[in-house]
C-alpha cells in the first residue's frame, strides 16, 4: 500500500487536482491603464453576441448578463451586467438588450469597467487581438462593464442599491478571499500582462469606515480610502481600501449630499475589481513582479 | 526543509512538469515561428475569403500590409481588419482612384464579373464579386460604410481562423508532450519513485521549485507591445517570445529523468530466463507506458497551469507566507491608494 502512495499522488495530480488550479493572465495596454485608472466607468460601443432570456431572480444576484464585444475600446472578451435587472425602473434596458441580441448591432453602453478574474481563460487573453463573438452568455473573460449605468441611451442609474431579497457575501469571507489573492506582472515598454489565479465573491456586503476625504475621480465618480469591518462597531478587516462612487448612483449622491466624516461608518454592497491605479504604479517602476498581493479596490453599488 | 514528503514530491513533480512544459512551449513557438504557422494560416484564411489567389498575393504586396511584416518574414501574423479592408478596396478601385469611393469600388467588382471565366474560357460568376457584393449590399447592418462593412466581413472570418489556429496549436502540443516525453524518457512513474525515495534529490527540486515559483511567471504569460503605445483604445498586439530554463534547472532534469542508455541497461539487467523474463519485461513496459502517458497529459494542460499550482503547493506548505505578506509597505499600491487621500 505504502510503495503505491507516490503513484497514487502522481495520478492525483495529473488526472485530478490540476484542472482546480485555474488561473488566468491578461495583457492590458499601458495608455488603456493610465487612462482608466482613476475612472470607475467606461464608454464603449458593445455588440451584443447572448443575453440570458431573463434577469438572475433577486434570490441570485438580480443581474442580468449579457456576453458581446467591445474591440475598439476593450479589445477583450467581456460581457456586461445590470444589476437590480428584475426591479422596476431597468425593464425598457432589458428589453433593448433583447432588442440588439443580434450580434452585430452596435450600441453605446456606459458602466463601471471591471477587471477581475473570475472567469479567466486558459489561455492568454491579449488586449486588441481579435475577440471573437461570445457563444454563450458567460465566456471566459477577465473584463466587465458591472454595473451598467446606460444601455443604449437608457439610464439604469438607480439600479445602484442592495438587491432585496439577495444575500451577498459576508464581509469576513470576501475579504479574506481578496486579500489571499495573488498577482504576477510582465512589464513590456508599452503593455502590461497580469495573471492571477480565479477570484470570486462578486457581491460583498460589509460596512466602511471612513479613512480620508472623498477626491473626484476623472469621470465624475468619486474615491475614498475607508477600512472595511464585518460589524458597524468592528475592528477593521483590512484598512485604506479604495471605494470607487459611481456619478450620477444613489450611493454617489448619498456621499455627496452628507459628506462623511473620518471615522464614519456606512454599511455598503460592493464588488471588487483590480486596481488599476496600483497596476500602474508597478508597471511605472518596471520590470517583472511575482506572486505579490493583488491590488483591489471595491466599487460601491449600494448604501443603506 | 519541509518535512512532508507527500507535498515535496508533489511539489516536485509539479516543478519537473513545468519545466518540460516550457520546453514544450519553446519548441512549439519556435517551430511555429520558422515555419511562419501563423502567417501561413492567415494567408490560406484570406486566399480562402476572396477566393482568388491573385487578390490575395495583391493584397499581401500592398504597403499598408507589407509594412506589417516582420524583418525578414514574407507574411504577416497578423493583419488588422482595418488595413485588410483598405488594402482590399484599393485593389479592387485600382491605380489612380480613392480606396473608399463607393462608385469606382463597384465599378472595380463589376469589371471582375465582367472579366471571370472559368478554365475552359466561358464566362462564370466571381467569387470575391458575389462576396463583396453581399456584403456591400446587406441593408440589414448596422454598418455605414464600405469600409466598415468589409471590416466586419474579414473580423467574421477571423474568428474562425482563431479556432483554426488553438486545434492545430493543440494537435502540434500533443505531438510535441510526446516526441519530449520518448525523447527524454520522461516517465512520471520513475520520477516519482526517484523524488519519493532520494530525499538529497527532493531537496534540490524543491528549493529549485521555490527559486522558479518567486520568478516571473512562464508564458503564455505573454510579453507584448503594441503598434502605437500612446493611444489608449485596443490596437494590433506583438508578442515577444518568452524565456528558457536555467542551467540549474536543465541539471536538475538531467539528474532526474533516467535517460535511455540507463533504462535500457536496467532492462538487460532483468532476469533472462523463461516465464519471469516475459514477466519482468512486461511490468518494465507496462509501467513505463504509464509514466509516459502520466507525463504526456500533464504537458499538454501546459507551463502556466503547473505554475499555478507548483504556487499554490509552495504557499500551501509555507504557512508563513501568506501572500497579504508579499507586498511590503509603502510599495507602489499602498502609494496609489495614498494618492487618493
Amino acid at each position: 500500500m505504502k510503495r503505491c502512495t507516490p503513484y497514487a499522488l502522481a495520478l492525483c495530480l495529473v488526472l485530478g487536482v490540476a484542472p482546480a488550479a485555474m488561473a488566468g493572465s491578461v495583457t492590458l495596454k499601458k495608455a488603456f491603464i493610465e487612462k482608466y485608472k482613476n475612472r470607475a466607468t467606461i464608454d464603449a460601443s458593445f455588440i451584443v453576441d447572448h443575453a440570458h432570456p431573463h434577469p438572475n431572480p433577486p434570490q441570485k444576484d438580480g443581474d442580468m448578463h449579457v456576453a458581446g464585444r467591445a474591440q475598439k475600446e476593450v479589445g477583450l472578451p467581456m460581457v456586461a451586467e445590470i444589476m437590480n435587472a428584475a426591479a422596476k425602473g431597468q425593464g425598457t434596458a432589458v428589453d433593448d438588450i433583447h432588442a440588439d441580441e443580434d450580434g452585430k448591432t452596435v450600441v453605446p453602453v456606459s458602466g463601471v469597467w471591471r477587471f477581475w478574474f473570475e472567469h479567466p481563460s486558459a489561455a492568454p487573453q491579449i488586449q486588441g487581438a481579435t475577440v471573437p463573438a461570445a457563444k454563450n452568455t458567460n465566456p471566459d473573460h477577465c473584463f466587465e462593464i458591472h454595473p451598467i449605468t446606460k444601455f443604449a441611451g437608457v439610464a439604469v442609474l438607480n439600479s445602484f442599491t442592495f438587491v432585496p431579497k439577495f444575500t451577498a457575501h459576508p464581509a469576513k469571507a470576501s475579504f479574506d478571499s481578496y486579500e489571499k489573492l495573488t498577482v504576477s506582472l510582465k512589464v513590456s515598454n508599452s503593455a502590461v500582462t497580469i495573471n492571477s489565479p480565479k477570484a470570486g465573491f462578486n457581491y460583498a456586503d460589509f460596512f466602511i469606515e471612513f479613512a480620508g476625504k472623498p477626491q473626484p475621480l476623472d469621470d465624475g465618480g468619486m474615491v475614498v480610502l475607508a477600512n472595511v469591518l464585518a460589524e458597524e462597531d468592528g475592528d477593521p478587516l483590512v484598512e485604506n481600501i479604495r471605494m470607487i462612487f459611481v456619478g450620477g448612483t444613489p450611493p454617489a449622491a448619498q456621499l455627496k449630499n452628507k459628506p462623511p466624516a473620518e471615522g464614519d461608518v456606512w454599511h455598503v454592497l460592493g464588488i471588487p475589481r483590480v486596481s488599476l491605479e496600483a497596476i500602474s504604479a508597478w508597471a511605472k517602476k518596471g520590470g517583472n513582479i511575482s506572486n505579490r498581493k493583488l491590488p483591489y479596490e471595491m466599487i460601491i453599488v449600494g448604501v443603506k | 526543509m519541509f518535512g512532508f514528503p507527500i507535498l515535496e514530491v508533489a511539489i516536485g513533480l509539479c516543478f519537473i512538469y513545468l519545466l518540460l512544459s516550457l520546453i514544450c512551449s519553446a519548441v512549439n513557438e519556435t517551430i511555429a515561428g520558422l515555419t511562419q504557422r501563423r502567417g501561413k494560416l492567415l494567408a490560406e484564411a484570406i486566399t480562402n475569403l476572396v477566393g482568388d489567389l491573385g487578390i490575395k498575393d495583391q493584397i499581401y504586396k500592398h504597403p499598408i500590409v507589407k509594412s506589417l511584416c516582420q524583418p525578414g518574414r514574407e507574411l504577416p501574423s497578423y493583419i488588422p481588419s482595418q488595413k485588410f479592408a483598405l488594402a482590399l478596396m484599393d485593389v479592387i478601385t485600382g491605380d489612380g482612384k480613392a480606396a473608399n469611393n463607393p462608385d469606382a469600388l463597384r465599378q472595380g467588382l463589376a469589371t471582375r464579373a465582367a472579366r471571370a471565366k472559368d478554365s475552359q474560357g466561358k464566362p462564370t460568376k466571381d467569387h470575391l464579386e458575389g462576396a463583396l457584393s453581399a456584403v456591400l449590399n446587406d441593408t440589414q447592418s448596422h454598418l455605414k460604410t464600405d469600409q466598415q462593412k468589409i471590416q466586419a466581413w474579414y473580423d467574421e472570418a477571423m474568428d474562425r481562423v482563431s479556432g483554426w489556429y488553438k486545434r492545430r496549436t493543440s494537435m502540434w502540443i500533443w505531438i510535441l508532450a510526446l516526441v519530449i516525453t520518448l525523447g527524454l524518457n520522461a516517465d512520471t512513474v520513475h520520477i516519482t519513485k526517484v523524488l519519493w525515495t532520494n530525499q538529497a534529490v527532493r531537496n534540490a527540486v524543491v528549493d529549485s521549485a521555490k527559486a522558479r515559483a518567486q520568478a516571473a511567471p512562464p508564458e503564455p504569460m505573454p510579453l507584448v507591445e503594441y503598434t502605437d503605445p500612446e493611444h489608449p483604445e485596443a490596437s494590433s498586439p506583438v508578442n515577444v517570445p518568452a524565456e528558457a530554463l536555467t542551467p540549474d534547472e536543465q541539471a536538475l532534469l538531467g539528474q532526474l529523468l533516467v535517460g535511455w542508455q540507463q533504462d535500457l541497461k536496467e532492462l538487460n539487467a532483468l532476469p533472462k530466463t523463461g516465464e519471469s523474463k516475459a514477466g519482468n519485461t512486461a511490468a518494465w513496459l507496462g509501467l513505463h507506458l504509464l509514466g509516459w502517458l502520466l507525463t504526456m497529459v500533464a504537458l499538454s494542460l501546459g507551463a502556466p497551469f503547473w505554475f499555478d499550482l507548483l504556487n499554490k503547493f509552495i504557499n500551501l506548505r509555507s504557512s508563513g507566507q501568506a501572500p497579504a505578506k508579499a507586498a511590503p509597505v509603502g510599495e507602489p499600491p499602498a502609494a496609489a491608494k495614498g494618492a487618493a487621500a
